[in-house]
């Protein structure tokens, strides 16, 4: 008996009479200290169509997912619905169980009752369980409207183009070759490096910026399958994945164009600049920031700091310039944020390079202003633990009590309330200000633009999630590689740029790539060939009008269009749908969520 | 389900391999067994906090607790909701006799 | 040696922690050939115990059991938990791994996890999956979410009532299993062994892990899962809801007296995390955190610790010289404040949770594989300004905190360069 089942529903399992398995997750106490899920999974188990509802602490672990497994095997279930977190956590996966079970993985809906219930109504247990209950009932009628779908797949472009050449962009090169594929770095500055050109001995290695970057040029300019632009001028970067196109001009004014099926986004940052007068800087003479004085020091003489040919006997670091910057205390940069994060990298460069005075000029006082200390990194701690033996005179202060430069012809004066000494105000004098300024996403307002790239409240490029996707994109086939995600040290940005590879490496790893099959679909039966709907589009040659059998229709180009659904809401004739997202199940959807 | 001939065999073998059974593990047990019914026994009076437990079963407060944890877990008692310094538990449905 | 069974892979990934299963999924889905070897019973490492997981506050399990599910259902990754990684040996391009798979004492292929043995055990542990707050049984299935779901037996702790073999509807409680060798030869090998935490018993000052109200943070983290031992937030010495809760930050770390003078990376965040979520979970009670330094550093840290502080957390600046309990077991933190006043105060508390650093996980020179180890036992890279997983010895990579304390989304990101330093070494063997 349950072998006939089993074998009829395997066949041809959504072209039968929607049988709907319901499964309500109660995200450990996420939903169910919430909702109460036995009444959710009850009311659902009598709605129409509904074969099965079941509730379970966790639907997306491994037990859970079994249990819908074993649903689709022993009762014909042929369509699902799960209601739990938001889709971009998990529809996939449960898309992963249909198809491993034998059913089209689109015939699933995922109902978000965490974020749209549970956590949104904490105070109404009752109201929040029958919003589920609604939230999963419109869910079963959309379930039971649904097509079975397959994914769209285009053939790719076997290549990496990996925009940026410094550190993280010659590691994402190096790591993809490595795997056999072709990549392609574009550098806007005449030679590979980036920033690390400009600075002078680094943490970990005490190596030289150009020493590191010298390491990984060999590297790349040894690999076969790399080549490298240098001195170009992006103009523009569109296409999808699998067929990205990049031009740009060389610097000999000639015009090139790379295709790519993958895009590593290694665009890097730019030091922060302090604004005109911030801590006397660009006003007062002997006022530098950490970069400039890491350079100044590569070339003063042995014996003697000097700066504009002075010599510096006193140096006060002054932490978090353009860093954790607060609301009311900061003056915002010029699009109006101020730079509330952690720029994770200066408290250790600062106490390295202090090292570095202290070690080549053992005769120059140092004092260190800062908030708090945050040389988190394995050897870190021991550039702390060097500066305070080597007499460097820490003074720290509470965000609110900013430190206060007073300049004049003898010097700086540095003022501080003092957290160490109980909040006395210190006034120390100094012959040079270095300013610990942070890092700042480098301006990729074009490309980011024209890509549509999305970027976070800190201006960086945005990953999907922190944990789950840390280097791709929203837009997908494109990664992010190094410090153009967040502040990065090199090592930090080796095991970024890495990672951007081996994402870009498991989308290439086929001919072609398989696409969502959420895209426009034009009933040609009911297109009046008005022409409507082609101004609406976004996306270039996505949809247009061409003539079919005689008759003038919308006809949809599947790789370009991204299902936004803007053309279906112009027509007049409802002859346009988004697969997966038709205008029924949205009807169906709407009566299940307002009927009595 | 075990053939009870061929797991008296087995555990024979197991008795020859590694020896009897440990006294402390027996003492433990049986120290375990009587915490656990002097704790069921208090509460078929009604909801007690573990303090109150521990009380009531001559334990540390502790060591109640952790029996609690483990009646609460394989479902012979249960939270009591409500507020308070100190939560109280209750027997399951079914456990009371 | 006779080997029960011999497996092939192009790599092999000692650990499956986050680490582990991400590097091993970066390899799987790129079409290599990948097998999991696992001391624990079950995959997820440490991560799977956590309770939610800053600066996101994503559930773990939500962000873990997907990953659990991937490896285990990936037709390229066979996976050994409850299994030992004994020697490895390296013979030209192939390295060979001895491995023993440990005795759950029940038959891994018949069992369909139904819990009846665990239910009739009459014996009660203490649940080192809750860090000893809860109980489990001498057979039991680790916990909810393990893969496999597989009961273990603890031969030490059984009193041979055979109840769980009487019940067990597949009769596959096997007294008397013996641990099984296998064979693994793999081209490549990716180590992932992680952490512990710096032991309790490290400080004196701070009790020695013997004050019952002063917890270690993996146990604040089990108080806090939605699954926790209590079921909710309660103290161990007598199930009281604590009103007054106190950090001690560094309490592991920044410490020549212990041996660990590095900075861990993570206690800073998640102290404010459990913060945050203690503030969730008791709204009236006092949350105070004793530190040196925040260190809030990565994408989206800073932001948390501020919203931390505007919750009203206490976040004081202080050395903590001590802490010992009164006669009722409330911890007795005496504090130095750096800030304010110097004059040193005792402040009673209800639970103390001491900030434990990370040490190494496992001790893997005893492999024998050339990839060098720093001073405090952590994975040397060979150059890490120039890869982020390459160790001295050749076809040997590492990832995750197996090479230094790192949090989630460090580790995540470390996982795939790992499989991607792999992947070519395979490719150019």
């Amino acid at each position: 008996m349950d072998e006939k089942i089993t074998e009829a529903s395997s066949k041809d399992n959504y072209r039968q009479e929607p049988k709907v398995g319901v499964y309500i997750c109660h995200c450990g106490g996420n939903i169910s200290d919430i909702i109460d899920v036995k009444a959710v999974a009850a009311a659902l188990a009598k709605y129409p169509g509904v074969a099965v509802a079941r509730e379970y602490a966790f639907m997306c672990s491994s037990n859970g997912q079994d249990l819908i497994a074993e649903d689709i095997k022993n009762l014909g279930i042929n369509r699902t619905v799960v209601a739990a977190c938001s889709p971009s956590l998990h529809e996939l996966t449960f898309r992963n169980v249909l198809q491993r079970a034998g059913v089209n993985p689109y015939l699933h809906e995922h109902i978000n009752i965490r974020e749209q219930a549970s956590w949104v109504h904490k105070a109404d247990h009752a109201g929040a369980t029958a919003k589920a209950i609604k939230l999963a009932q419109a869910g079963v009628e959309k379930v039971k409207r649904k097509d079975p779908l397959n994914a769209i797949r285009v053939a790719a472009e076997p290549r990496v183009a990996v925009i940026g050449g410094g550190v993280a962009g010659m590691r994402a090169a190096l790591s993809a070759a490595g795997k056999g594929l072709e990549a392609v770095i574009i550098e806007k500055a005449p030679r590979l490096g980036g920033k690390l050109l400009e600075l002078g001995k680094m943490y970990p290695s005490g190596e030289e910026g150009t020493a590191i970057a010298g390491k990984l040029e060999a590297l790349v300019r040894a690999e076969s399958k790399i080549s490298v632009h240098t001195g170009v001028d992006i103009d523009f970067v569109g296409g999808f994945v699998g067929n990205f196109k990049i031009n740009f001009k060389n610097s000999d004014g000639t015009s090139s164009q790379v295709k790519a099926g993958a895009i590593i986004m290694a665009t890097g940052y730019q030091h922060y600049k302090p604004a005109q007068g911030e801590f006397g800087y660009g006003e007062s003479a002997n006022v530098v920031t950490l970069p400039e004085f890491i350079s100044l020091m590569k070339n003063s003489p042995a014996g003697r700091l000097e700066y504009s040919g002075k010599e510096i006997k006193s140096l006060a670091l002054i932490h978090c310039v353009g860093s954790r910057q607060v609301e009311g205390i900061h003056k915002p940069q010029a699009d109006g944020k101020i730079n509330d994060y952690c720029s994770r990298v200066c408290c250790s460069s600062a106490l390295y390079a202090a090292n570095q005075v202290k070690d080549r000029y053992p005769g120059v006082r140092i004092y260190d202003v800062y908030r708090d200390i945050r040389t988190y990194g394995m050897q870190h701690e021991t550039y702390y633990d060097k500066a305070s033996k080597d007499g460097v005179l820490f003074m720290r202060h509470n965000e609110a009590d900013q430190p206060v430069i007073v300049s004049d012809r003898t010097g700086h004066t540095v003022k501080v309330k003092d957290v160490l000494t109980w909040g006395e105000e210190l006034e120390v004098k100094a012959d040079l200000i270095v300013l610990v300024t942070g890092m700042m996403p480098s301006d990729i307002s074009l490309i980011k633009s024209q890509m549509k790239m999305p970027t976070g409240a800190d201006r960086f490029l945005q990953e999907v999630h922190l944990k789950l996707r840390p280097v791709e994109l929203a837009n997908s086939g494109v990664f992010i590689a190094g410090t153009a995600q967040y502040p990065m040290d090199v090592p930090e940005a080796m095991a970024a740029a890495g990672t951007a590879a081996a994402k870009a490496a498991i989308l290439l790893a086929e001919p072609d790539i398989p696409l969502e099959p959420f895209v426009a679909v034009v009933d040609e039966h009911k297109c009046t060939g008005c022409g409507l709907c082609p101004a609406e589009c976004s996306y270039d040659g996505a949809l247009m009008m061409a003539e079919k059998n005689g008759k003038k229709v919308a006809v949809v180009n599947p790789a370009l269009c991204k299902g936004c659904g803007a053309c279906v809401a112009v027509c007049p004739v409802r002859a346009i749908n988004v697969a997966g997202w038709t205008l029924d199940q949205f009807d169906a959807m709407v009566e299940a969520i307002a009927k009595e | 389900m075990a053939d009870a001939k061929k797991l008296a065999e087995q555990l024979k073998k197991l008795n020859e391999l590694r020896g009897p059974v440990p006294q402390a593990l027996r003492d433990q047990v049986a120290a375990q067994n009587k915490a656990q019914k002097a704790i069921l026994d208090a509460l078929k009076g009604g909801p007690k906090t573990a303090p109150e437990l521990a009380a009531a079963a001559g334990l540390p407060a502790d060591k109640a607790l952790w029996y609690l944890v483990g009646l609460r877990k394989y479902g012979k008692i249960a939270d009591v909701a409500g507020r308070g310094d100190y939560p109280k538990y209750e027997l399951k449905a079914g456990e009371a006799k | 040696m006779s080997y029960t069974e011999r497996i092939e892979a192009d790599a092999l990934v000692v650990g499956s922690g986050i680490a582990g299963l991400q590097a091993a999924l970066d390899l799987a889905d790129q079409g290599y050939s990948v097998a999991i070897v696992e001391k624990a019973p079950s995959i997820g490492g440490k991560m799977i115990s956590l309770s939610k997981v800053f600066p996101t506050l994503d559930c773990a399990s939500c962000i873990t059991t997907p990953r659990m599910a991937s490896v285990s259902h990936h037709p390229r990754i066979r996976t050994l938990t409850y299994s030992t990684v004994d020697a490895i040996k390296r013979e030209g391009g192939t390295f060979t791994a001895a491995v023993t798979r440990k005795p759950r004492y029940i038959d891994e292929k018949e069992c369909i996890s139904c819990k009846r043995c665990e239910e009739v055990c009459p014996v009660y542990l203490p649940d080192e999956y809750e860090q000893g707050l809860g109980a489990k049984k001498t057979i039991s299935i680790p916990f909810t979410n393990a893969i496999p779901q597989l009961p273990v037996m603890h031969p030490e702790h059984c009193i041979r009532c055979g109840a769980c073999a009487r019940t067990c509807p597949k009769d596959c409680i096997e007294f008397l299993q013996e641990p099984a060798p296998v064979e693994i030869k793999a081209k490549a090998v990716i180590l992932a062994t992680g952490y512990e935490t710096t032991p309790m018993t490290a400080k004196k000052q701070y009790g020695l892990g013997e004050l019952p109200n002063v917890i270690s943070p993996m146990a604040a983290e089990r108080l806090l899962a939605p699954h926790g031992p209590y079921g909710r937030v309660l103290r161990p010495s007598d199930g009281k809801v604590p009103g007054s809760i106190a950090y001690v930050q560094c309490a592991g770390s920044r410490d020549k007296s212990i041996g660990v003078p590095y900075c861990s990376r993570v206690c800073c965040m998640y102290a404010i995390k459990q913060a945050i979520l203690l503030s969730g979970s008791l709204p009236v009670a006092d949350i105070t955190i004793y530190y040196m330094d925040i260190r809030a550093f990565g994408k989206g840290y800073e932001q948390f610790y501020n919203n931390a502080r505007a919750m009203g957390i206490n976040f004081v600046k202080a050395k903590v010289a001590r802490v010992t309990e009164d006669a009722d077991h409330n911890p007795v933190v005496r504090i130095e404040r750096q800030e304010g006043t110097s004059a040193p105060e005792e402040v009673k508390h209800d639970l103390v949770v001491l900030a434990q650093g990370l040490v190494p996980g496992c001790d893997v020179s005893k492999f024998g594989l050339g990839a060098g180890l720093n001073d405090f036992g952590f994975v040397q890279l060979s150059d890490e300004t120039v890869s982020s997983a390459v160790t001295a010895g050749a076809g040997v990579f590492a990832a995750g905190v197996v090479k230094g304390p790192r949090d989630i989304p460090d580790s995540v990101m470390d996982a795939g360069s790992a499989a991607m330093e792999a992947a070519s070494y395979i490719r150019k063997l």
